[in-house]
């Protein structure tokens, strides 16, 4: 018979440990609007909610309750009726968007015992997909990359990386027509792969681990994407070259924004992990600063938002900040109670609608109490909140 | 507040990296050996606290029985015997308060350079001393079979890391009579302290394995390499008795006063919870040291 006093000092040694390892959470919400209608989808923990942003109100969870085996922190991914959306066990999930019932789910060959024993999961899709006519790619949090069918869910090709794959692959189809799947991993490359086969075409080093995000350029056939050294980087798809460098002061995790003026003029807006939130324009040779702004005293993570004259940041100082496109001046902020790590979406409001319907900004929260929070983008007044 | 350690520990462990080739299971090897250096002089201190302790335990008993119906004059007694031999009882668990911090950013450290998840990951973020380690984050997770920032899939690491456990328990646990069946409230006491000892044998290895088959197998790297690190020194100072481990002594050829040297040390499963055995007494409540002598003379 254990003595409690044995019992005592083992729960706390598991306790400290527990605590030590930092097995609270483990990432934040995937937010997602269909652009179609006015619904948002927000994958968190065991379940992906689809929300009308006019009422704040849940249309539909998926899975169903007795099925919810899995966790959900991956962006959602909207594709012609189908949500696609990866989990915390490696797997992807095709889901209709009408009712929220499953199409099919792609489960990897899990050649491992852990399952049964540990709530650790093996590997984990962390980043969205991306699609072409026939295939969905998308990174695994150890180092692959795999392409499945959209039809059958069928594994078509896989590929390994020498790190984890957090970032969104990004599919796109040259001027030559040529097709090419980009992929950029922790382990500081940006590969180009060939869709079909998961063949690599080329591979650039960019110095550190690209854990967002990239942005494409087709007007002038570039990839911006931040890294870990704390640079903004330019990689022109032509000549496979960075062509140009912006150093920040903290590491960079989301993508950047990009504004086209009316002029010509292309203005990206990011954030990175110090608070910092920078304007930067793209000039012939390289990047001139605009602005920057010491917005946050903790990081910003997700893209900026940009809506009207504002750029729009959430920070993990659990607040929301909207800035001057012009010098970065602060217009309004607004507090939360979990930390705004989220891609932030907004919706257009509807003129002509007799009730009140402002552009919103919906972000999402690492606290269930304010999972998803809707404000009018103009005043930064909060219009509905959805809670897990 | 861990923070003042948990970042120059990041730091560290990314240097090692960084000059180690960035094998991340030899920097984690390493480092271990560097904790355990740094942290030497607490482990000397406890073990001669543990040691003045031990050495006082047939006065401690002596009183024991002698104010064994009058609380107050017991503890005064106790108090002016500790104040006599220059001991501080509370000493050994300063000490391994002293340590504990050190453990847990020892821990934090190695799952954040891992970082397994996104918020692991952004949490690294303002934590490097040196910025310019930022391009060895996060560290690789590949080795040999092993994806480091999740549980060893394989189950070998949990095996070793029970097997490592248990064997360094066993190493520096004091041997335990097996014939403690007298009648006295001090066998009582030896017997129920013995089988807590026995007790924590079983379960501390146990629990450690559950541990690694539910935390990043760059901890149980951890694990592993401690508990050999901790059987190491312990072996260089002489204090292991291999015989007895192997089976080719019996506990009771042990003096009982060697026990009491196998305590302290920072291993996760080190004998921080072990009963540190109290020499069995000749007579009820009466310690004799001549004859326990004499007993490990005649057996050596």
């Amino acid at each position: 018979m254990l003595k409690p006093s044995i019992i005592g000092v083992l729960v706390l040694t598991a306790l400290l440990l527990a605590a030590c390892t930092g097995a609270a959470g483990d990432s934040w919400a995937g937010l997602a609007r269909d652009p179609e209608q006015s619904i948002v989808y927000v994958s968190w923990d065991q379940t992906v909610v689809a929300i009308d942003t006019t009422t704040g109100e849940d249309l539909w969870k998926y899975p169903e309750k007795d099925d919810r085996d899995a966790k959900f922190y991956a962006v959602p991914v909207i594709d012609n009726g189908t949500m696609y959306v990866g989990d915390y066990k490696g797997s992807l999930h095709s889901v209709n968007l009408e009712d929220g019932t499953r199409n099919w789910v792609y489960e990897p060959d899990r050649n491992t015992l852990v399952g049964p024993v540990s709530s650790t999961p093996s590997d984990r899709v962390i980043s969205g997909v991306a699609l072409n006519g026939d295939k969905v790619f998308f990174g695994l949090g150890s180092r692959n990359v795999v392409a499945v069918s959209r039809e059958t869910a069928e594994e078509v090709w896989t590929f390994e990386t020498n790190h984890g794959v957090w970032s969104t692959p990004l599919y796109i189809v040259g001027e030559d027509g040529q097709a090419i799947l980009y992929v950029a991993s922790l382990d500081h490359y940006l590969y180009a792969l060939d869709p079909e086969t998961g063949d690599q075409l080329w591979r650039k080093d960019l110095g550190g681990a690209i854990p967002g995000d990239m942005l494409y350029d087709p007007v002038l056939n570039r990839i911006y994407l931040g890294t870990f050294l704390s640079e903004l980087v330019a990689v022109d798809l032509a000549t496979q070259e960075i062509v140009a460098q912006f150093d920040t002061k903290g590491w960079l995790w989301g993508r950047p924004a990009l504004e086209v003026q009316e002029d010509g003029t292309r203005i990206l807006y990011f954030g990175d992990l110090e608070g910092y939130v920078y304007a930067v324009q793209i000039t012939e040779n390289g990047f001139e600063e605009l602005w920057r702004r010491d917005v946050a005293d903790k990081g910003i993570r997700s893209t900026p938002l940009l809506v009207g004259d504002m750029v729009i940041v959430g920070s993990q100082n659990k607040r929301v900040y909207a800035l001057s496109k012009t010098d970065g001046d602060e217009e309004w902020d607004a507090k939360l109670k979990g930390e705004v790590l989220a891609e932030l979406v907004s919706v257009p409001g509807n003129p002509e609608d007799e009730v009140d319907t402002s552009d919103l900004v919906i972000v999402s929260t690492t606290d269930g109490d304010d999972l998803v929070v809707a404000y009018k983008s103009v005043s930064g007044e909060r219009v509905w909140r959805y809670k897990d | 507040m861990l923070d003042i350690i948990i970042n120059p520990f990041i730091t560290i462990l990314l240097f090692l990296y960084q000059i180690l080739g960035k094998n991340v299971v030899l920097s984690i090897v390493v480092f271990t050996i560097l904790v355990r250096l740094a942290t030497y002089p607490l482990t000397m201190k406890q073990q001669r606290s543990t040691k003045a302790m031990q050495e006082l335990q047939p006065k401690l008993k002596q009183l024991q029985e002698k104010y064994k119906n009058d609380r107050e004059r017991m503890a005064q007694a106790q108090w002016e015997l500790y104040r006599e031999h220059g001991v501080n009882p509370l000493a050994g668990c300063l000490v391994l308060i002293v340590q504990l911090p050190i453990l847990l950013g020892l821990y934090r450290a190695i799952v954040a350079t891992l970082a397994a998840t996104p918020l692991q990951l952004l949490n690294l973020s303002g934590r490097l001393w040196v910025p310019e380690l930022s391009n060895l984050v996060p560290m690789d997770n590949k080795f040999l079979w092993l994806n480091l920032a999740v549980p060893d899939p394989m189950y070998i690491l949990p095996v070793l890391v029970v097997i490592t456990t248990w064997l360094q328990q066993k190493l520096l646990m004091p041997a335990m009579s097996s014939d403690n069946n007298g009648s006295s409230g001090s066998d009582k006491t030896a017997d129920q302290a013995a089988n807590i000892s026995r007790q924590m044998m079983m379960i501390m290895p146990l629990m450690f394995g559950f541990f690694s088959l539910s935390f990043a197998s760059g901890l149980s790297i951890y694990f592993i390499a401690s508990n050999f690190i901790g059987i190491g020194q312990y072996a260089m100072m002489g204090r292991i008795d291999f015989k007895q481990v192997l089976g080719l002594k019996s506990a009771d050829d042990e003096p009982a006063a060697k026990g009491a040297k196998a305590s302290g040390g920072t291993s996760p499963a080190d004998s921080k919870l072990a009963y540190k055995a109290p020499p069995k007494p000749k007579r009820s409540g009466i310690y004799d040291s001549r004859a326990t002598k004499a007993k490990g003379k005649s057996k050596g």
